[in-house]
This record gives C-alpha cells, structure tokens and sequence, in this order.
C-alpha cells in the first residue's frame, strides 16, 4: 500500500515516514503543497496524509483540487488548526479523517490502515460477522459463541460490531469513542476501557485468551483468522 | 414571508395615519375658506342693502312716500335686483312683492326656507328694515339663493379636491413608506443573517445623492459589522498561530520520546521516565485544548451549524457511554429523559453533558448518586445533572463557572478548572440558561435551553 505525506516541517515528515514504513507501507513525502498536489494526481497512492498549513499551496486547496480532478484517494488531515470550525471545514472540503497534532504514531498508523482498507472494508453489507467461533447477525442483533447466546447491551452490540468490521487492524480509543458513541471531545475518563471490559466478560470463553487484544499504545484489535 | 407582511401593514399603518391627517388638514382649510367666502359676500350685501335704504330714505326727504313707492316698484321690476316691502303706517301694503318678515328694524338674516314669493322660492333672505320719518315701514331684502349656490360649488370643488388629493396621498404615501421600510428591512435582514452566522452580509448600500438617515444606519451598521468581522478573523488567527506554534514543539516532543523508548531498550527505569513526561505533555496539550476550545466557543460564528437534535437521544448516549465508568468508580447514575428538541450543536452539547457527569464523578464521594435528567418546563428544554455529594457552597457557586477557578478542595485533583466554564461557553453559544442549585445535599446544574418554534 502507498501512501504519499505532504509536510513541510522536515522532522515531522521522517517520523510519519519511518512510522508508516515499520507499519508495513510504502511512502512518499513531499514537501510543499504544489508538488504534493503534482504527486497525488499522478499517483497512484491509497492514502494522502495532508498537512493543512503548507507553503505554496494550503492542504484544504490542495484536496479541493483534487477532488474538482475526480481524484477520490482517502485523505488524512494531519494539523495543528484543531479548533472544531476548522475540523468540519476540512471533512466538508474533501478529507475523510482528520487528526490533530500532536499525534501518536499508533493512532495515526492504525486512521491511515483503516482509510486504505474503506473502499472494500470486509462486510460493511454483510448482515452476519463471523470470527472464529464467534458470530454477530446484524439483522437480528443477536450474538452467538460457539453455542452460547449472548445478550450484550445496544452499545455492547455497536462496539462489538465496529471491532469486527476492522477486524485485522488496530482501533485507537479516539476511533471508538467518535465511532461507537459520537463523543468528539477526548473524556477524562476511562470510558472505552471499561466497556471493551465488559465485552470481554460477556463474550470471552472462561480461561482462554481474549478475543479482543489490547495493543499497548495504540487501541485494541480483534484478529483476522 | 411573514416579515414582508408586516412590512405592508406598517407601510398601510403609515399611509392610513397621513391621509387622516390629509383629510383633516383638508377639512380644515375647507371650512375656513367657507367661513371667509361667507363673510365677505354677507359684507357685501350689507353694504348694498345700507346703500339702498339710504337712498330710498333721502328720496322721501326730498320727494316723499309717492316716489319712495313708485322707485321700490320699478326696483323690484330690475333683473337681478333687490326685493322690497313698503307698509303706512296703518300696516297697509304701498309697494312692493316681499312677504311680512315680522324682522325687527335694522339688519336681520331669515333663515327663510318657506317664505315664498310667487315664482321666487327664497331660500334665505337678508333684510333691512327702516321706518321713515312718518312711520311707514320700508323693507329691503336680498335673496341669499346665489350665496347657497356659491357655497355649494365650493363644497363640490373642496370635496372632490380633497377625496382625490386624500386617494393619490395614500397610494403616494404607501409607497413612500414602502421603499423606506424596505431599505430598514435590508438592514434587519443583515443583522439576522450575521447573527446567524453568516459574517460576510452587508446591509445593502443604495447610490443616493443626499443620503439620508437610512443610509447613513445602513453605513453605521456595516462599519460596525466589519470591526466585529475582523476581531473574529484576528481572534481566530491568533488561536490558529498559537495553535500552530505550540503543537509543532509538541509533536517534536512527542517524537523524541519515541526514540527515547526505542533506544532505552527495555530499561524500566528510561520507560518510566519517558511514560512521566508524556502524560505531562498530554495533561499540558487537554489545558491548551481546551483553552483553545473555550476560545472558539466564545467568540466563533458557530450558529450556522446548529441544527434541531433530540436532547433525550443525546443525553441518553452520553449516559450510556459514561455508565459503566461511573459504576466501576463506585457511584449510581440515573437518567430520566422526556423528548426535548434544542436547536444546537450536537457535538458541544455532548462535550457538555460529558463535562458534568465528569464532573459529578470526579467531586463526590464512593457510593454517591448521579442524576442526569432532560424534560421541558412546558417550552422550554432543560437538561438537569445533579448529585448527593458536597455541593458547592452558594457564595461559591459562580466562581465555578469562571475560567480556571478551582475550589480549595480540588486544587489536587486532576483537571483544567476549565469544565464547567466550557459548560457555560456551550449554554451560552445555545442562548442557554445555565445556574447552580442546592440539591439538597448535593450540586445540581441546571440548563435551560430556548424554546424552539417547530
């Protein structure tokens, strides 16, 4: 997978790189935003991580340039402008994520992974998730393991639900608390712990490893198998 | 359009005013003419009466009764002329047509309406009544038909005048009214675009020769809308370049500790230290955040975005969200939600419940109560968190709403002092009431929200 970052502060666009590499892509950095604009539409890349404050040519033009070409690569706002206007202009003016600095590289690595798998995200239309001996039916709402019923909570439901969809990759604390329960401020509290601890209580074979597994660092996946 | 109409009904308002005024006016005027015309012409007669008596009384000075009879006949034969009565003094008729008027000597008006000479219908009459040196009386009267006649064409003229001149004066003035209210209505409707959020309306500006108070409003207003526009863009451009400034050093900071941990290689020591200093970079970064977010709230066009949300739904997901989190803390939470629709923003208004149930967990003791309810005092939507922990003393209780105030009692417990001031940045944003009440024991935040028009 090739992802191009567009940054202009040297520093920041080694680490996003090394980190990206480590993580398994392929990156292009450019360093102003023409020549990213130059990059992104002779691509082919399958995320752009788009600084927002950028010489020559801002990153909110630049994706609005792309987007007037028909150029619908996933992009990453990755930027220091973090005020809420600026966060709905930059998903209203073409972005599909939008992280604010400072960032950890686990959150950043894990928003990139999940925007290059949209497209063809495993089961988005599926009506039933199966993962090892686990099944989620999302018509009926009911949960099974091997031949236990499960009665999970609507939110228990919902966040089990968002895990399986990304199954395979990390999902950061943020993710869920934007996706799970629409909360866009960071609680102080240990919200998404406690569920995810819950869940597992419910759903986990006694005496076995959990299901869900807790990246350090990062957020928690459920593996592809 | 609702405002156009009301418009129209103050421009008929203003229109209807005038031509009473018009009319009055008219009527007025119309009165005083009819009255001076009247004067004048009775003046006229008066002297014509008085003439002619003196010279039929110097006529019987020098000719006697004779002539006096024989000079009313051939008066009264001229066209046009007056109408005269002549008695002896016996009262035996000399001369004369007029019918007995039974009016004392001197000047009297008849208001005469049955007097009737043959073929002459009079209308009314003025008389002059004299007794000659030997006691006969001589009467000289003037049919006042033409004065009625006069009066009557300038009634016509006046009436006819005025009800046009009234017609013409309420279209004109309707108009008038019109085009001025329409130029006020641009400038209303400027002020509410931009209290909506959207900065860049202007009053519309007209090229007038000699510009009137309208215009100069409108400019008033627009010069005052770009002084409020550029304190917005300087606000915002200050907070962007702190924003800027502060998380480029941050995400270094952020950067270095990585390597840091790879380099420390395992040594438990190198991680905790490296662990320390993240968490006080992430504790600086919530402080700045969220005087970065109070900033936005207080002074942002953030309006444009709100939308109408079902305060129920909303509260509910929140409650569920923090559940588990407060029960694990060892306290209860208990909702109780009627439907309530608030015109806002979905995202603040969570961050503001988030707030105050943080809030609650964070300054009440194990095993407290939280409750967190949304109903409608009939209007208007209120969203109520309350506990049964210590409260806040009353003298107390609008400090807390400050930037930055802490109690005595929390200055060691994590947090910004800045919760429940976003809280009160939110409610203020939404036009919501926010105060703080004894529960009794215990703190409750109550939120009132405007009404919304469905």
């Amino acid at each position: 997978m090739r992802v191009l970052v567009v940054e202009d502060d040297l520093q920041t666009a080694n680490y996003v790189r090394d980190g990206l590499v480590t993580a398994g892509f392929e990156v292009d950095v450019a360093d102003d935003g023409a020549e990213g604009l130059e990059r992104a539409r002779r691509g082919p890349f399958d995320v752009l991580v788009i600084d927002r404050m950028l010489p020559g040519l801002d990153g909110l033009s630049l994706v609005t340039a792309l987007r007037r070409d028909d150029v619908q690569t996933p992009v990453l706002f990755l930027t220091a402008m973090g005020a809420i206007g600026d966060r709905v202009e930059g998903l209203e003016g073409g972005g599909d994520d939008y992280l604010v600095k400072p960032f950890s590289m686990e959150e950043l690595g894990a928003r990139v992974s999940a925007l290059a798998r949209r497209p063809s995200m495993r089961g988005k239309d599926e009506a039933r998730l199966r993962n090892g001996d686990l099944t989620l039916d999302r018509l009926q709402r009911t949960v099974q393991r091997g031949e236990r019923r499960i009665e999970l909570l609507p939110l228990q439901f919902k966040l089990l639900e968002f895990l399986l969809l990304h199954e395979g990759d990390v999902v950061t604390r943020t993710m869920l608390l934007e996706g799970v329960w629409g909360l866009r401020f960071d609680p102080r509290t240990n919200i998404v712990e406690t569920h995810i601890s819950h869940l597992r209580g419910k759903i986990d074979h006694p005496g076995e490893p959990s299901l869900i597994v807790t990246v350090r660092g990062a957020g928690y996946s459920i593996r592809a198998r | 359009m609702r405002a156009s109409r009301f418009f129209a009904a103050t421009g008929v308002r203003l229109a209807v005013i005038q031509t009473v005024l018009l009319i009055c006016a008219f009527w007025v005027a119309g009165s005083l003419t009819k009255f001076s015309t009247t004067y004048i012409y009775r003046q006229g007669v008066q002297a014509r009466l008085a003439s002619e008596s003196a010279t039929l009384a110097a006529l019987y000075q020098s000719r006697g009764i004779g002539e006096v009879a024989a000079a009313v006949t051939s008066g009264e034969r001229r066209p046009g002329g007056l109408e005269y009565r002549l008695i002896d003094p016996g009262g035996r008729l000399l001369a004369g047509d007029l019918p007995p008027t039974g009016a004392p000597l001197g000047l009297t008006f008849l208001d005469w309406d049955d007097a009737h000479v043959p073929g002459r219908p009079y209308q009314d009459l003025v008389v002059d009544n004299t007794r000659l040196p030997d006691g006969s009386v001589l009467t000289v009267g003037q049919d006042l038909t033409d004065e009625g006649k006069l009066r009557h064409t300038l009634r016509n003229t006046l009436f006819w005048c005025g009800g046009a001149g009234a017609v013409v004066g309420l279209v004109l003035s309707y108009l008038l009214a019109r085009g001025v209210l329409r130029r006020v209505d641009g400038v209303r409707a400027a002020a509410r675009a931009v209290s909506a959020g959207q900065m860049t309306v202007r009053a519309p500006r007209r090229k007038a020769l000699l510009p009137d108070d309208i215009d100069d409003l409108g400019a008033s207003f627009n010069t005052m809308l770009d002084e409020i526009a550029a304190l917005v863009d300087r606000v915002r451009f200050v907070s962007t370049g702190i924003a800027h400034d502060l998380r480029t050093p941050l995400t270094h900071v952020r950067q270095k500790l990585d390597r840091i941990r790879i380099a420390a290689n395992g040594d438990a020591a190198v991680l905790a230290a490296a662990a320390d200093v993240e968490a006080d970079v992430d504790e600086l970064l919530r402080v700045f955040d969220a005087m970065l977010r109070l900033a936005e709230i207080e002074s942002g066009p953030l309006a444009a975005r709100f939308k109408p949300l079902d305060l129920a739904e909303l509260a509910g997901r929140i409650a569920d969200a923090y559940r588990p989190d407060i029960e694990a803390g060892g306290r209860r939470l208990s909702t109780a939600l009627a439907p309530a629709t608030v015109l806002g923003d979905a995202d603040l208004i969570g961050q503001a419940i988030g707030n105050l149930l943080e809030n609650a967990l964070r300054h009440t003791p194990v095993g407290s109560h939280i409750a967190l309810a949304v109903d409608t005092d009939g209007e208007r939507p209120r969203l109520r968190v309350s506990d049964d922990g210590p409260g806040i003393p009353a003298a107390k209780r609008e400090d807390v709403l400050r930037h930055f105030y802490r109690l005595e009692a929390s200055r060691t417990t994590p947090g910004s002092g800045l919760g429940l001031a976003i809280v009160a940045a939110i409610a203020g944003r939404h036009g919501a009431q926010i105060e703080l009440l004894d529960a009794g024991p215990g703190l409750t935040v109550l939120m009132t929200f405007p009404a919304t028009q469905s």
